[in-house]
């Protein structure tokens, strides 16, 4: 449907729905479901320079219309991901838009990651991970920083010609516009937001943290009104598009994001728990822009009525 | 080889208790039931709503027809809200997931070990070596804490199977634990027997240990908690042996039933 097509960076997206970093898998996880050439985007987990084996287990547990991870960017490294991954994403994406999401310790790693994936044929962006929260080097901690943004992302432009967009926490929130405005001075193309905010749980009987690694990032439909803040203070901050995520369950969830200022939305944990919710949130959306006779879904980014 | 995974809902058919907690629930119009490996799981959703938020993975415990039958134990909210849904209900499936036991060729001998529900794959395990078509000695080892946990084997569609039954209290059959049972079957004869365990991770790190020295093969059905269920979100992880040192591996996409000698617990 052409009304859902939005043009963000100068490239065209069939329609404004990714799946968020880290839950889709490689996108083969998932083939027998639902194909990622359905996606306006598919963005793959973090993936960092060296093979990551992640945190110590137990890495989830389930809070009130939530969870915690504590996955620790575990992944198999860029090369195996060349060799293994990326052939299979080529030859499946179809018309979908593909962005690597890029992690790294330093900015000599991110410098590499983003000269390795930039000579990838096929790769249409770059997403850089500076808000994970569940490692220590490389992690939101040391990464979010107004100083630290600004030089992982001219070192990221520096090594590519692909849109590169900053992934933001939301766990410095009232400093988040600052941090978006720095990674755009710095050449960042878009921003997206929200990754997982901060948390833990304790088992009340062996008075133990639940997951191994104590912290970990809370997400799902918990997160939604966080995010939506989030997204508005970015998008009325910057000129760049925004990429809403955090919590979205159902197209409602949806346009509140483009209605606040995004241009485009990333799906996340819901796709645990619906492997179709990004089928059937681009179904809602369709129905919305014909019910509401909206020439484009571009014309509801922004739209809130104040 | 595995089948397609799918997203379907079906209908409960009939929810019965075969133990104070424990209950058993069969599922038609799942269009589902074909081809499902015993030890596979599907991630199952009994609610509307959000919170929940997470399926829960259940293991098929039996297949009759189109009919797929989950033996389940109350352990939380999620479980409870499956207990709830009456015959008429219908639940929301995907699967059939991961990896199930393989039957090893060549064994006369299989033992079956069972910690409390982790029963409940073993029915359809039992009938999948019965359909080898070997002539095959099947034996079923089952612990519970006590008597009201006991579930009925008769009811959960085993057949006839030679089985013992422990309790830790002796409040029915032998006092003790499973792996007690296991001790037993194993010094008893020579010949070496097919072994496949489930149950909680402290009776399977002692069955483990119990069975270095036997020379058949182990396989070991593990629980963890699950975010999707699909290999995607790397939540399910345990320590295996891997090449030199140990590595993670997705229990629902790795396993659930991993080579018993290989597991780190």
């Amino acid at each position: 449907m052409k009304e859902l097509a939005v043009e963000l960076f100068g490239i065209e997206f069939q329609n404004p729905v990714m799946v968020a970093s880290g839950t889709f898998g490689y996108g083969e996880e998932y083939s027998d479901l639902i194909s990622i050439s359905e996606l306006g985007a598919f963005v793959t987990k973090t993936i960092t320079l060296e093979p990551r084996p992640g945190n110590r287990p137990p890495r989830i547990v389930e809070t009130s219309s939530g969870m915690l991870n504590s996955i620790g960017l575990a992944n198999v490294g860029v090369e195996e991901f060349i060799c293994s991954k990326w052939p299979w994403i080529r030859r499946n994406r179809g018309d979908a838009r593909v962005i690597a999401n890029i992690g790294g310790r330093s900015v000599a790693e991110f410098s590499r990651m983003a000269r390795r994936i930039s000579g990838l044929d096929g790769v249409d962006g770059i997403e850089v991970n500076l808000s994970c929260p569940n490692v220590e080097e490389g992690g939101v901690s040391k990464l979010s920083r107004l100083g630290r943004i600004g030089e992982i992302i001219r070192a990221v432009c520096d090594q590519t010609d692909l849109p590169v967009i900053s992934k933001l926490s939301p766990n410095l929130l009232l400093d988040i516009e600052g941090m978006a405005v720095e990674a755009v001075e710095s050449g960042s193309r878009g921003i997206s937001l929200i990754n997982t905010l901060m948390g833990m749980d304790v088992d009340v009987e062996s008075r133990r943290p639940v997951l191994g690694n104590v912290t970990g990032g809370l997400s799902g439909p918990a997160i939604l009104p966080v995010g939506l803040f989030a997204v508005k203070k970015v998008a009325d901050a910057v000129d760049v598009p925004v990429i809403g995520i955090g919590g979205i369950t159902s197209h409602r969830d949806a346009l509140k994001y483009l209605i606040v200022g995004a241009s485009a939305v990333q799906i996340g944990t819901a796709n645990f728990t619906n492997p179709l919710v990004c089928r059937e949130v681009i179904r809602g959306l369709e129905a919305y822009v014909r019910d509401h006779r909206f020439e484009s879904i571009s014309s509801l980014t922004g739209s809130l009525i104040e | 080889m595995s089948i397609p995974i799918r997203m379907g809902d079906g209908t409960i058919g009939e929810s019965v208790w075969l133990a104070e907690d424990t209950f058993r629930l069969s599922l038609s119009g799942t269009g589902l039931g074909q081809g499902i490996s015993p030890g596979q799981f599907f991630m199952v959703k009994a609610w509307e709503g959000n919170d929940p938020l997470l399926r829960r993975p259940i293991s098929v415990s039996d297949v009759a027809g189109e009919a797929i039958y989950f033996v389940i134990r109350v352990t939380g909210k999620g479980t409870r809200l499956i207990a709830g849904r009456r015959p008429g209900d219908r639940l929301s499936l995907v699967g059939p997931l991961g990896r199930g036991f393989l039957i090893p060729p060549g064994y006369d001998r299989h033992i079956l070990v069972a910690g409390g529900v982790g029963i409940a794959p073993f029915p359809l395990l039992a009938r999948a070596i019965r359909n080898t078509g070997q002539t095959v000695d099947i034996k079923l080892l089952y612990g519970e804490r006590d008597s009201s946990r006991l579930i009925d084997t008769g009811t959960m569609g085993f057949g006839e199977i030679e089985t013992s039954v422990i309790t830790e209290d002796g409040s029915s059959g032998r006092k003790g634990l499973v792996t007690d049972l296991l001790s037993r079957v194993l010094t008893g004869e020579g010949e070496p027997a097919a072994i496949y365990a489930s149950g909680p991770w402290p009776m399977l790190k002692a069955v483990q240990a119990q069975v270095e020295g036997h020379r058949g093969p182990l396989q070991v059905s593990m629980e963890s908690f699950m975010g999707c269920g699909l290999g995607s979100c790397m939540g399910c992880v345990i320590a295996v042996k891997g090449e030199g040192e140990r590595s993670y591996e997705r229990v629902c996409h790795s396993g659930p039933v991993f080579d018993g000698r290989d597991v780190i617990f």
